[in-house]
C-alpha cells in the first residue's frame, strides 16, 4: 500500500473514531461535573490511567491476541480501534471539562429561540451555525479534532499489530508506511527536503484536524463564558452507571489486563529473585536519569507556549508548533539532518539537540493545555489570592499561597506533569537525538520488548510507572510540610 | 488589603517558594549525579591486558554501539569493565526506528564521529560501512582464532557467536521433517505459514541470499506466488515464533535464538535449518569492528579481542539464545543444543559478497511494498 493510500485509511479511521469518542467524552464530562467530589476524584483517576499507560506496552501485551486474529483482518482492525478509543476519550474529556464555558449558554440559546427566526437572521454571528459554534459545539469540535489528531498520529500499537495476510494489510498506518519508506531508501541519501515532500499529505491532514483547536484558542481568549450551564438532574443515575461502566471497561482493557499479563509473565519466569537485583537497580537508576531531560523539556514547552499565548503571538505559536504536528519521526529526522549531520559541532551529542527536538514536539500539546488551563473563569478570585500572598502576617500569606496553589498551581502542576510524562516515554526523538548517556528508559523497554524479554519488561514497566509517582509523592509531602509549618506560625 | 506594589513582608512570604525552588533546582543534579555513575562501573581496576597504554582514569569512556540484545550483551560488557578498568558508554539498538539504527547512525556521524567500537548482531549491515571507509584494520588475537569464512581478510570486521536461520514447526500440526516442510511450503494455501516482513534484519539477509542465487528471478516469482496464496507477514521473527508456538500457524522462518525462546517456554516446536538451493545453511554471526576515527585505539583493540575470545563466545553459547561459537573452543563445555548446531554453522554460506545483491533486492522490495 502506498503512503498516500495508508494516509487516507488512517484519516478515515481517525474521523470515525473521533465521531464515536466525542459523545462518549461528553457523557463522561457530564458525569464528572455532576459527581460528588469524592466520586469525581476516582473518576479522574480511572480516566487518566489508560491514557498514561505506554502505548507500546499495551500493544505488546495484546500482540499475541492479535496474532490469533491474523486470519481475520477486520477483527484485528476493530480491536485496534477499541484500544485507541479507550486512549483518546480521556483526552476529549479533559478538553471538555477544562475548556471555558461557551459564550452562548442554554439561557442565551433559549432567548434566541424565543426571538424567532426573522429576528435571529438579523444577528449575523448568532445564526443557526453561529448558535452552534458559540454554543454547545464550541468545545465539542476542538475535542473531536484533538482526538482525531491523536488517532491519526498513533503508530506504536499499529506497528505491533501490523500484519499482511496474503495481500491484505491491517491496520493501515501512514507513520509505519513512512518508517518503511525511509528504511528502504536509506536515511543518508535523504535531505529534509525529500522528507517534507513525502510528508505534505500527513501535514495537511494534521493541520485540518487542528483547525478547530486554533478556533478555540481564538474564541476562548476573546469570548469567555462565565457560568457553566446547570444540568438537569434527569437520567442522572443512568448516566452515572454508563460512565462507570465505560471507565471500568477502559481501565481493565487498556491498563489492567496488559500490565497483569506482563506481571504474570514475570512471575511465571521467576524473575523476582536475587539474580535480578542488579537489573532492578539499573532500571531504577535509568528511570531517574530519564526524568531529567523530561522535566527540562516539559518546563521549556510550557513556558514557551505560555509566553507566546500571553503575548498573543498566535502566528508565531502556530509556526513553531508545525514541526511537532508532523510527528516525532519526521521532526527527528529533520533535526538529525540539521543538527547532527550538517549543523555546527556544538549541539551534537549533547542534551541540546534532544531538548530542542522534544520541546518542539511537545509545543502543540503544551499550547493546548495552557489554553485550557489559563482561561479560567475565576480570575478575580485568583487576583485576590495573589494579593493575599503579600499580606502582613505569615498566616495570611500562607493562606494566600494555598489559595493560589488551589486555583492555578495545581492546574499548572498537572500541565507540567502531563508534558513530563509524554516526554519521559517518548522514544523516536530520544533514539535519534540523544547521546548514549541520555537514552531514555523507554529505549530499554523497547529493546526488552523487541527481544521478547517479558519478565524484564514487566519489571521495568513497573519501575517506570512508579519512579515519577515516588518523586511526585516526595514533592507533595515537602509542599504539605512547608505549608503546614507556614500555617502553624503566627507572624 | 495592602496595595500589590508595596509587597509587605516579601522576604517572609518567599521562604517556602525559595525552599521549593531549591528542591527543584537540586533534583536534576541529584539525578544527574546518578547518571554519572551509570556507565559500567569498575569494581576492580586491575588491568588484565597488557596493551593498554592510556590511563583509564583520565580517559573518557569508550563508546560502544551495540546491536545485540541488551540482556545478554550488558553482562559481557560489564565483565570487560571489571577486568580492564576501562569505562564503557553503550548505545544499544532498538528497532523502534527500524533501519535508522546504528549503521545509519555511524554513517550520519562520520563528520563528527562518536563511536569507538561497533558490535553488530549481523555481518551484512556492517559491510555497508566499508563503502564509507569507516572501519579500522585490526588483526589481533581474537581475529586469528576465527575461521576465514567469517572475517574480513584485512581485519576491518570479524564475526563471532552466530545464529542460524531455521524453519520453526509446530509439532502438533505437522512432523518436523524436510519432506513435510517442503510439502507445506509448496501447498496452494499458505495461510498457515508465517515470515517476518523482509524489509529489515535477518529476513532481509535471507531475501538477499535468495536474490544472490539468480539475480532475483526465483525470489520474485516465489514472493508473488506466496503472497497470492495467503502467506502471513508479521513485524518480526519473534512474532513468527509466537504464531507457530500458539498453533495459529504451522510453520515459518525464524532464527535460532527465537526458536529457543519458544522451546524454553515449553511450546510444541521443533526446528530444521533453512538450506539455500546449493545446500548451504544461513549462518549469521555477530560482528565487531573498530571505528577508524577512534581516539582510544588501544582500549578499542582490547575490547575487540575480549569479544572475540573463547570466553565471550562460551558466555553467549550458554545464555538462553544459545549462540554458536565460531572459533576454536572446547566442545564439551558447550550446551548440548549448541553442540548440535555447530556442524550447521560450518556449512554456512559466505555473506561477505552480498553488497550488489542487497542493493538490487532493496530496490525491488521498495517497489513491492510502496505501491
Amino acid at each position: 500500500m502506498s503512503l498516500e493510500v495508508e494516509c487516507g485509511w488512517t484519516l478515515l479511521r481517525a474521523l470515525i473514531l473521533a465521531l464515536i469518542a466525542t459523545p462518549t467524552a461528553a457523557l463522561l464530562t457530564r458525569s464528572l461535573e455532576n459527581a460528588s467530589p469524592r466520586s469525581r476524584q476516582w473518576q479522574v483517576v480511572a480516566l487518566a490511567i489508560p491514557v498514561l499507560t505506554p502505548g507500546f506496552v499495551v500493544g505488546y501485551s495484546y500482540s499475541n491476541l492479535t496474532l490469533d486474529l491474523v486470519h481475520s483482518p477486520l477483527l484485528n482492525e476493530l480491536f485496534y480501534d477499541l484500544l485507541l478509543l479507550f486512549q483518546i476519550v480521556p483526552v476529549g474529556v479533559l478538553v471538555l471539562w477544562m475548556a471555558p464555558p461557551p459564550p452562548l449558554g442554554p439561557t442565551g440559546s433559549w432567548c434566541l429561540r424565543l426571538a424567532g427566526p426573522r429576528r435571529l437572521a438579523q444577528v449575523d454571528s448568532y445564526g443557526r451555525l453561529g448558535q452552534l459554534v458559540n454554543g454547545p459545539a464550541r468545545n465539542l469540535v476542538p475535542a473531536f479534532g484533538l482526538m482525531a489528531l491523536l488517532v491519526f498520529h498513533e503508530f506504536e500499537i499499529a506497528s505491533l499489530f501490523r500484519v499482511i495476510a496474503g495481500q491484505r494489510l491491517t491496520p493501515a498506518s501512514w507513520s509505519n508506511a513512512m518508517f518503511e519508506l525511509i528504511a528502504l531508501q536509506g536515511l543518508g541519501e535523504r535531505s529534509p527536503g525529500d522528507l517534507w515532500k513525502s510528508a505534505w499529505l500527513p501535514m495537511i491532514c494534521s493541520l485540518g484536524l487542528l483547525t478547530p483547536l486554533v478556533a478555540l484558542v481564538r474564541t476562548a481568549i476573546r469570548d469567555t463564558g462565565t457560568v457553566r450551564p446547570i444540568r438537569t438532574p434527569e437520567n442522572q443515575r443512568i448516566r452515572q452507571v454508563a460512565a462507570w461502566t465505560w471507565l471500568a471497561v477502559a481501565l481493565a482493557v487498556a491498563t489492567v489486563i496488559p500490565l497483569a499479563t506482563l506481571v504474570h509473565d514475570a512471575l511465571a519466569r521467576s524473575f523476582f529473585n536475587k539474580q535480578s537485583i542488579p537489573g532492578l537497580a539499573r532500571a531504577v537508576e535509568h528511570s531517574g536519569r530519564s526524568l531529567v531531560p523530561a522535566v527540562i523539556v516539559a518546563v521549556c514547552a510550557a513556558v514557551l507556549a505560555g509566553w507566546l499565548l500571553q503575548r498573543r503571538r498566535l502566528k508565531t505559536l502556530m509556526m513553531v508548533s508545525l514541526p511537532g504536528l508532523l510527528g516525532s519521526l519526521l521532526l527527528g529526522l529533520s533535526l538529525t539532518w540539521l543538527l547532527l549531520m550538517t549543523g555546527p559541532v556544538a549541539p551534537r551529542h549533547s542534551l541540546i539537540a534532544l531538548c530542542l527536538g522534544q520541546t518542539l514536539w511537545l509545543l502543540p500539546r503544551a499550547a493546548l493545555l495552557v489554553v485550557l488551563l489559563a482561561v479560567l473563569p475565576n480570575r478575580e478570585s485568583t487576583h485576590l489570592a495573589r494579593l493575599l500572598m503579600h499580606a502582613p502576617t505569615r498566616r495570611q500569606r500562607t493562606a494566600g499561597w494555598k489559595l493560589v496553589w488551589q486555583q492555578t498551581g495545581r492546574r499548572a502542576a498537572w500541565l507540567i506533569g502531563m508534558l513530563c510524562w509524554w516526554s519521559y516515554l517518548e522514544l523516536t526523538l530520544n533514539e535519534l537525538l540523544a547521546s548514549p548517556q541520555w537514552l531514555s528508559v523507554a529505549h530499554r523497554m523497547y529493546q526488552q520488548m523487541h527481544f521478547g524479554r517479558n519478565a524484564a519488561l514487566s519489571t521495568t514497566t513497573l519501575i517506570v510507572m512508579l519512579a515519577p509517582a515516588a518523586i511526585l509523592a516526595l514533592l507533595v509531602s515537602i509542599g504539605r510540610l512547608m505549608l503546614g509549618k507556614g500555617l502553624g506560625g503566627t507572624r | 488589603m495592602p496595595p500589590r506594589s508595596s509587597r509587605p513582608g516579601r522576604s517572609g512570604a518567599s521562604r517556602p517558594r525559595d525552599v521549593l525552588v531549591g528542591v527543584l533546582t537540586l533534583l536534576p543534579w541529584l539525578v544527574s549525579g546518578a547518571a554519572c555513575t551509570q556507565s559500567t562501573s569498575s569494581d576492580s581496576p586491575s588491568i588484565a591486558g597488557s596493551t593498554v597504554t592510556d590511563s583509564p582514569d583520565t580517559q573518557p569512556p569508550l563508546v560502544v554501539y551495540c546491536a545485540h540484545d541488551q540482556v545478554f550483551s550488558a553482562p559481557i560488557l560489564e565483565r570487560f569493565t571489571r577486568e580492564t578498568g576501562i569505562e564503557l558508554e553503550v548505545r544499544h539498538d532498538t528497532e523502534a526506528t527500524k533501519s535508522l539504527g546504528l549503521v545509519n547512525r555511524l554513517i550520519r556521524e562520520q563528520s563528527a564521529p562518536r563511536c569507538d567500537v561497533f558490535w553488530n548482531n549481523q555481518v551484512l549491515t556492517t559491510t555497508d560501512l566499508l563503502a564509507d571507509d569507516l572501519l579500522a584494520r585490526y588483526r589481533g588475537s581474537g581475529w586469528r582464532r576465527i575461521p576465514a569464512a567469517y572475517k574480513d581478510p584485512a581485519g576491518r570486521w570479524c564475526g563471532f557467536a552466530a545464529r542460524l536461520r531455521v524453519w520453526i514447526v509446530n509439532t502438533r500440526a505437522m512432523p518436523a521433517t524436510i519432506e513435510s516442510v517442503q510439502a507445506a511450503s509448496n501447498a496452494t494455501d499458505l495461510s498457515r505459514m508465517a515470515v517476518a516482513r523482509p524489509l529489515f534484519g535477518t529476513t532481509l539477509t535471507h531475501y538477499c541470499l535468495l536474490w544472490h542465487a539468480d539475480s532475483g528471478s526465483t525470489l520474485k516469482a516465489w514472493h508473488e506466488r506466496t503472497r497470492r496464496q495467503g502467506l502471513i507477514e508479521v513485524p518480526g521473527n519473534a512474532m513468527v515464533k509466537n504464531l507457530v508456538a500458539r498453533g495459529t500457524c504451522d510453520l515459518g522462518w525464524t532464527d535460532t535464538d527465537d526458536y529457543f525462546v519458544g522451546l524454553d517456554d515449553q511450546h510444541p516446536v521443533a526446528m530444521l535449518p533453512v538450506r539455500l538451493p546449493g545446500g548451504k545453511t544461513i549462518c549469521m554471526p555477530n560482528s565487531v569492528s573498530i571505528i577508524r576515527s577512534t581516539s582510544r585505539l588501544a582500549a578499542a583493540r582490547q575490547l575487540v579481542d575480549f569479544l572475540l575470545s573463547a570466553e565471550t563466545e562460551l558466555a553467549l553459547a550458554r545464555c538462553t539464545s544459545r549462540q554458536v561459537p565460531l572459533g576454536t573452543i572446547d566442545l564439551e563445555s558447550l550446551p548440548v543444543e549448541v553442540q548440535r548446531l555447530r556442524p550447521l554453522v560450518e556449512d554456512g554460506v559466505d555473506l561477505s559478497d552480498l553488497g550488489e545483491s542487497r542493493t538490487a533486492c532493496l530496490a525491488w522490495l521498495r517497489n513491492e511494498y510502496q505501491r
